[in-house]
């Protein structure tokens, strides 16, 4: 078969295994979607495609010629590109360097010449589409969605014959998502091929040509476009059918504020913002990526100084770090789970503790079975694997790992809770779980601020929605007015009289 | 069709960045430049400033071989050890006559071949370079020692009249000067400048971008023993005898320089120039000492505080400088 055709591949760390005997095949000129949740393969078998890990058995070819994919440098030999979903940016590099690793464009001395580096990655941009990067800047100094269009664009100036995108899309909102399926439109219609992943189904079943649906190490389902509705993929990709993703849960209608902001600016990002949130009230905060959410959020959790009240269960309150934040009873989740709130190399049992050690020692002594005693409900409730306490927390899946940092969150009985896109990159299974207890702590009374860039999420499971936009909170819509497409048109800054980008359909519309 | 606009929020630059983002190590270098100009005027002819960077050329040597391991991420603590084989070496052998510049060229290679040691334990057997290269520092001197015990041996006086000499006019060590900047600005234009930056701020993802890591940083060590090696030989000719207990001071002076640079400990960032003039900072120093006739414990305790600024510089410059890594 031509294409990418991928063999029995299996692969073990340690004693789990991973890969099971999978079987994939991609056809040049389409785009291929790769659906599974967390922990059923999806990311070994790209890190094994991209030649970061070697498969234990199996073959991989390509065109029908069988391909040994030993390091990152023959993958891309073999014009095999990956877009991970650990943005391999490096922030110390200009974003024209970044653009050329590897391949920079050097004199006969092997020297670069740096304006010839700007030019042409400035030149390359342009002829992606992209106006706005610097190619002088730093890296480090841009957004995620920003080094996420950098991670794109490299690998698409490297001319892919198969292009791997890792959950691409998460971090980007929809004129950047829409930017990147139109690239990778492109590149299919020119007969090459797109394998991507992302935990949006519906991405995925608006522009995959074929979805491939993973489940436990093995392929469980291939089909093309439309021929299985959602619900289905569903539950194909979870084994077991889903009753309800979001839960029912009553209207709760703010009585008594938990947290009120009255004034709040945060530097330059979040101006004069005031809202209140209810006992037991999801406050939901649609915005598009860089609209001044992270700094209200984190402000809200002292790590960002601020201006104006915060009022929290009635007491005026000063947060000037985190530790002052959960003293008042705020809690964050927050988005990036690998470099924020967890210690990778600790178990989960010590990653749960380590914010309870005062109420658990005793004289300074910490008492291994009140531990116990404390950290296992948790798990249970969160449906952690209780046997594996001791693993580190590195190891676990992305979905386990984000538990984890809700445990913890959690073991701290907060009064209000700061969810800032805690669902982006977890799976539907354990995004059902997350809405579950945030349910749980409704009825508990616990008041939650819920950022997510998914709107639909938000039009589930919040009591009232607040659209920021340039850092101000420009329309609240009540219970009964929530619908993403009012709430996206806002959120994108359009008044109501003007005409609406139409995001969805343009991506077909490619000469 | 028109492209649609994308990520609009993006690309404004403060216009006082270009001002902060200067490195500070170039004002360190001016304010002291000025004051020892001051104080001593005499200094600044062309023959005794040559004496000047003569003086300050070893430890140049080694702040380049420094900065070039920092800049993957870790530590040479050995850098002393080179410069004492090397030292030694050139104070023994060169002295039996014949062959010399095939045998100096033979002690450059050693000092690489030392310098590789450390790059396979480092980049290979994946020790960590704090403790490979203190390992590797304690048993480079012991060899040392074995090999001249003593300060002693003899270098050649053509060597040492080449490098307290001149061409033509220009005294040597201008032109060992310069040539070094040029090598300095080579690697930092050379791609391999780029890669060990990408190695250092982040292995992984340097790899995952196709950069041969472990060669990179096997590299950077290898050329740290090679500089080192200059510096071990100059340091011979230099004072025309052989030293083996030379090398410790240059470890830590090595380091402060590099960090007085601006450069990163933790990888990825610093720059060649900017350890040369750091270690024109730490030479003006002890020349202000001098002239102000203070002890010279007074240096150190100048240079130390020199340092902490150069640290308090970077990391008010991070609080402030919004997101970096």
């Amino acid at each position: 078969m031509d294409g990418l055709e991928v063999v029995r591949i299996e692969k073990s760390y340690g004693a789990t295994a991973v890969l099971k005997g999978l079987n994939l095949e991609c056809r040049p000129g389409e785009i291929h979607g790769l659906l599974g949740q967390n922990g059923s393969g999806k990311s070994t078998l790209t890190k094994i495609l991209s030649g970061i890990t070697r498969a234990d058995s199996g073959t991989i070819r390509l065109g029908a010629k069988e391909i040994d994919l030993k390091t990152p440098q023959l993958a891309q030999k073999h014009r095999i590109l990956t877009v991970f979903q650990e943005l391999t940016v490096l922030p110390n590099l200009t974003v024209a360097e970044n653009l050329f690793l590897g391949l920079e464009p050097t004199n006969k001395l092997r020297m670069v010449s740096v304006r010839d580096l700007h030019k042409r990655a400035a030149e390359a941009l342009k002829q992606l589409g992209i106006e706005n990067l610097n190619p002088r800047q730093m890296a480090g100094q841009l957004s995620v969605a920003e080094r996420q269009i950098v991670e794109v664009a490299k690998a698409l100036m490297r001319n892919p014959y198969v292009l791997i995108l890792d959950e691409a899309t998460a971090s980007l909102g929809p004129k950047e998502s829409q930017w990147v399926f139109e690239q990778a439109r492109r590149l299919a219609e020119r007969g090459n091929i797109v394998l991507f992943t992302s935990h949006r189904l519906e991405e995925v079943e608006r522009h995959a040509d074929r979805i491939s649906v993973l489940r436990d190490g093995v392929r469980v389902l291939e089909v093309a476009r439309g021929e299985v509705d959602t619900e289905e993929l569903v539950t194909v990709m979870l084994g077991y059918k889903v009753e309800q993703l979001y839960p029912r849960r009553p209207h709760v209608r703010s009585t008594r504020p938990v947290l009120a902001v009255d004034h709040l600016s945060v530097g330059h990002k979040v101006h004069d913002v005031s809202f209140t949130v209810g006992e037991g009230e999801i406050l939901g905060i649609a915005a598009m990526p860089g609209q001044g959410q992270r700094e209200l959020f984190y402000s809200l959790y002292g790590e960002m100084p601020s201006r104006g009240d915060i009022t929290i269960n009635g007491q005026r309150v000063r947060l000037r770090s985190p530790r002052d934040a959960l003293k008042a009873g705020v809690c964050l989740v927050p988005e990036d789970r690998k470099t924020e709130g967890l210690l990778l190399p600790l178990g989960i049992g010590h990653n749960l503790s380590l914010v309870i050690l005062d109420r658990l020692a005793r004289a300074g002594i910490v008492r291994r079975r009140r531990e116990r005693e404390e950290i296992q409900p948790q798990c249970q409730q969160l449906r952690l694997p209780i046997d594996r306490l001791r693993e580190p927390v590195g190891s676990l899946s992305g979905g386990n790992q984000q538990k984890v940092v809700l445990g913890k969150v959690l073991l701290n009985q907060p009064q209000c809770l700061l969810l800032f896109d805690c669902t982006r990159g977890v799976d539907v299974g354990t995004k059902a779980e997350i809405y579950r207890l945030m349910a749980n702590l409704s009825a508990q009374k616990v008041g939650m601020l819920f950022y997510s860039s998914d709107l639909q999420e938000l039009v589930n499971l919040c009591d009232r929605v607040a659209v920021l936009y340039e850092g101000r909170l420009i329309k609240v819509f009540d219970d009964h007015e929530l619908n993403e497409e009012e709430i996206l048109k806002v959120a994108v800054g359009l008044n109501q009289a003007q005409e609406p980008i139409t995001l969805s359909h343009k991506a077909r519309n490619l000469p | 069709m028109t492209q649609p606009e994308i990520l609009t929020e993006s690309g404004k630059r403060m216009p006082l960045r270009r001002l902060t983002a200067v490195n500070p190590v170039i004002y360190a270098f001016l304010v002291m430049l000025i004051v020892d100009l001051l104080l001593q005027p005499a200094i600044f002819s062309v023959s005794e400033f040559g004496d000047q960077i003569a003086s300050a050329l070893p430890l140049m040597f080694v702040a380049f071989a420094q900065t070039l391991v920092v800049l993957t991420g870790g530590f040479d603590l050995s850098v002393g050890g080179i410069l004492v084989i090397t030292n030694v070496l050139t104070a023994t052998w060169l002295s039996s006559g014949t062959h010399r510049l095939g045998l100096l060229i033979v002690i450059v290679c050693i000092g690489m071949i030392l310098g590789a040691v450390n790059g396979v334990l480092i980049a290979y057997v994946r020790f960590e370079s704090f403790i490979a290269t203190l390992g590797t520092w304690a048993i480079y001197d012991g060899i040392a020692l074995t090999i001249l015990p003593t300060d002693g041996g003899t270098v050649p006086a053509a060597l040492t009249n080449f490098v307290n000499g001149s061409i033509g006019p220009v005294p040597t060590a201008y032109l060992i000067f310069a040539v070094l900047i040029l090598v300095a600005l080579y690697i930092h234009r050379h791609a391999y400048g780029t890669y060990l930056k990408a190695t250092g701020a982040d292995a992984e993802s340097a790899r995952r971008n196709g950069i041969k890591i472990s060669q990179v940083r096997l590299g950077a060590y290898i050329l740290s023993g090679f500089f080192c090696a200059l510096a071990g030989i100059y340091l011979a000719a230099q004072t025309g005898t052989g030293t083996p207990t030379a090398g410790d001071g240059y470890i830590l002076q090595s380091i402060e320089a590099v960090a007085i640079g601006g450069a990163s400990f933790l990888g990825g960032e610093g720059n060649l120039l900017a350890s040369i003039a750091a270690v024109f900072v730490l030479t003006f120093i002890s020349n202000i000492v001098f002239a102000l006739n203070l002890q010279p414990y007074v240096a150190v305790i100048a240079s130390s505080v020199l340092l902490l600024a150069a640290v308090l510089v970077k990391s008010t410059r991070q609080l402030f400088g919004g997101r970096q890594g």
